[in-house]
């Protein structure tokens, strides 16, 4: 509650006057895989559950998910056992959760029923495989999604930002359904091309030009033209401005092109989902299973077993009934549903709370608020520039990690400034906890996060990175030493990240996209051979992909670089970032601001 | 009695040891500018100075020595820097994930 009044204050200081647009949207979105939610919200625990998906995004994240809710659920790490876990796009992925126990017998409501039965829905639409088919279903599928949509309206809370007003892309994406009802039979049609291609959270297409070109300044023709879909596009771009008015092709365009994956309906059957998307991820989580790597069948199947209560009641002291009591059925004897585990999901602090450690980002205090506040005030909201830290940051760099708040570009990517001055405060407030001071010529550091322009200096000038190194005690066998190097990188208007272990002999790559890492790996290499020198030995050296928690859009890739270096430097599993994932990322934005306000990390 | 905030060309002659003057290099990979400068002279001058003649605006560039980010009130002396020694000057990055 006194968190919440803060944000009020913060709202009260900066909101616009007369923001009364309160749609509602039918499913919280990035709660989960949203493909997932209409089947979750009927499924109660007790009994084994069949969920289809046909989500694109079905991939390690979705399992490391549901490994997560069951471990905050009993807990312990569940025994996951995906059976075959094979992609194949367009294909429908069935996920079990097996939670069957003898002492659960959740009570068959007509809810449970009558949502049973659209979840067997797609079951049946899963065994017509063939084309013609396919294009059928596909139509039928987004009828019953916004039919499932309609249904649901009343229950989906409203997403409000940081200043508590809602969200103003939910109208945009509601009025984007009814474009789409409009277009929903002509299924080869653009618009549809437009809906499929944003569904897929790969909005690259949308962005014209390279790097430095403002994508706000898209207009409708970047976007009709981009992909060629062999009708006449000329038409198209003038059959869109006569049907829509400026303001509300504007609109559109500023849902596709910014807020798109923050609403993920399902990709239908049918749908070819070409768009750069290696499913690289997949593969490397099958192989850490030791998957048979046949394909058998379109299904995917993932068992998670979640058969603990009896472990829960001896660690609890309470006897099973009553673990049994409380973990299948709800308070007013309802059904305990995937969906209020959930809800419950979206509690960061409440797995950590248990047990766990601190939280990955600690919630803000008052006192917090006020620190943001001042900086606010001191600034009319983003208006004068100053320097916010003293000749580190400025507005035009917390524009960058607040855009609500402090008035910035509302594509809301990090830069430079911001990643490497918050890594260095992570890795300052990790060296002091452990002790260590830095002295000329001293041991080296435990950790250390270099600059991200290490990588543009790689490419450049490769032989100043090494003196680099030499400066902060790292040179030569030294390096060895060191338990965790850091280096964030920006490439293609991506941040990633590279952590070196080299007491481990081991490179790793963290992409909140799930990309592969080789050509950093390969910079990686130089730089080693150059610091090492002869100790650099080829073999000895590990170079892994690793599976990151993904972003839920296309802006928050920064964040996700920032908080997989904190679970590393606290030596914590990266998935513990799950915790606090949610399309813009709020609050840990918040928190990464006061941090950097305050010059210090309280994130250990 | 530190003279860092001081203004650069009214310095002390204090490292009667070294050379009072050093040649540092600024590049962005693309220009070099040689500047030579005291050990106490603050960075800031030399920064300006950079941006001015190769019209770039000081908040879209960062200046870095030796991988750490130079401060304008930095000075040679405070950074240890050498004869010679470079500044890298590196273009603001940003990213989202597209």
């Amino acid at each position: 509650m006194k968190r919440k009044a803060s944000h009020t204050d913060l709202l009260a200081a900066s909101a616009p006057q007369g923001g009364d647009n309160t749609v509602t949207l039918p499913y919280t979105p990035g709660q989960w895989e949203p493909i997932v939610v209409p089947y979750a919200d009927s499924i109660p625990f007790g009994e084994t559950i069949q969920l289809y998906t046909n989500a694109i995004t079905f991939t390690a994240h979705t399992i490391t998910k549901l490994s997560t809710l069951a471990f905050r659920r009993f807990w312990t790490k569940p025994d996951i056992k995906p059976e075959r876990v094979t992609r194949s796009d367009g294909a429908r992925k069935k996920i079990i959760l097996d939670a069957s126990i003898n002492d659960a017998k959740p009570p068959t409501d007509s809810k449970t029923s009558t949502t049973k039965k659209s979840s067997t829905d797609p079951k049946t639409s899963t065994t017509n495989n063939s084309p013609t088919d396919s294009k059928t279903s596909t139509t039928n599928n987004l009828l019953t999604y916004s039919k499932s949509l309609t249904t649901k309206t009343t229950t989906a809370p409203i997403k409000r930002d940081l200043l508590g007003r809602p969200l103003p892309y939910e109208d945009v994406y509601t009025r984007w359904w009814k474009h789409m009802d409009k277009y929903k039979n002509r299924p080869k049609n653009r618009h549809n091309e437009n809906v499929r291609i944003a569904e897929t959270g790969r909005c690259r297409f949308y962005y014209p030009g390279d790097e430095n070109d403002d994508a706000m300044n898209s207009t409708i023709e970047d976007i009709i033209f981009d992909i060629d879909t062999g009708e006449d596009q000329d038409a198209e771009v003038e059959e869109v401005k006569r049907t829509y008015t400026q303001d509300e092709i504007d609109e559109r365009i500023h849902a596709i092109v910014f807020d798109t994956t923050d609403y993920w309906p399902p990709v239908c059957e049918g749908d070819e989902l070409d768009i750069n998307n290696t499913h690289d991820d997949v593969e490397d989580y099958t192989a850490d299973f030791d998957l048979d790597e046949e394909v058998q069948s379109c299904d995917d199947e993932v068992i998670v077993k979640t058969d603990q209560y009896d472990m829960i009641a001896q660690e609890e002291q309470v006897s099973k009934e009553t673990v049994v009591k409380y973990l299948s059925f709800g308070q007013n004897g309802q059904v305990q549903t995937v969906k209020a585990i959930l809800d419950d999901f979206d509690d960061p602090h409440a797995l950590i709370e248990r047990g766990q450690g601190k939280p990955l980002i600690p919630e803000l205090t008052d006192e917090d608020y006020d620190i943001l506040q001042v900086a606010l005030d001191g600034t009319d909201n983003g208006s004068i520039e100053l320097e916010l830290v003293e000749g580190k940051l400025t507005t035009h760099d917390f524009k960058t990690l607040l855009p609500d708040l402090f008035n910035g570009n509302k594509l809301a990517w990090l830069n430079d400034n911001i990643i490497n001055e918050y890594l260095s405060l992570l890795v300052e407030a990790e060296k002091a906890r452990l002790g260590f001071t830095h002295t000329r010529n001293g041991s080296a550091p435990p950790v250390h996060a270099f600059a991200s322009q290490w990588y543009t200096s790689m490419r450049n000038n490769p032989d100043s990175v090494t003196r680099w190194a030499t400066r902060k005690n790292l040179g030569q066998g030294q390096f060895l030493d060191a338990r965790l190097i850091l280096i964030p990188i920006c490439d293609q208007s991506h941040w990633r990240l590279i952590a070196i272990k080299p007491q481990d002999r081991l490179v790793e790559y963290y992409d909140s996209l799930n990309g592969e890492g080789d050509r950093y790996f390969l910079h990686v290499i130089e730089f080693l051979k150059k610091v090492l020198g002869r100790e650099y030995s080829k073999g000895q050296w590990d170079f892994r992909n690793r599976p990151s928690v993904p972003q839920e859009n296309n802006s928050d890739c920064g964040v996700f670089t920032c908080l997989n270096a904190l679970c590393l430097l606290r030596q914590i599993d990266v998935s513990y970032l799950e915790a606090c994932a949610e399309p813009g990322m709020t609050e840990p934005r918040c928190r990464l601001a006061v941090t950097l306000l305050k010059g210090q990390a309280i994130e250990f | 009695m530190s003279d860092n905030g001081s203004p650069s060309n009214m310095q002390k002659p204090e490292d009667a040891g070294q050379s009072e003057h050093l040649n540092i290099k600024v590049t962005d990979n693309n220009n070099e500018v040689f500047f030579k400068i005291k050990r106490t002279t603050q960075l800031k001058k030399l920064m300006d100075a950079f941006c001015d003649r190769q019209g770039k605006n000081p908040a879209s560039v960062r200046f870095l020595f030796d991988g750490a980010r130079v401060q304008p009130t930095d000075n040679p002396e405070s950074l240890d820097m050498q004869d010679g020694d470079t500044l890298e000057v590196h273009q603001e990055q940003i990213g989202g994930g597209c």
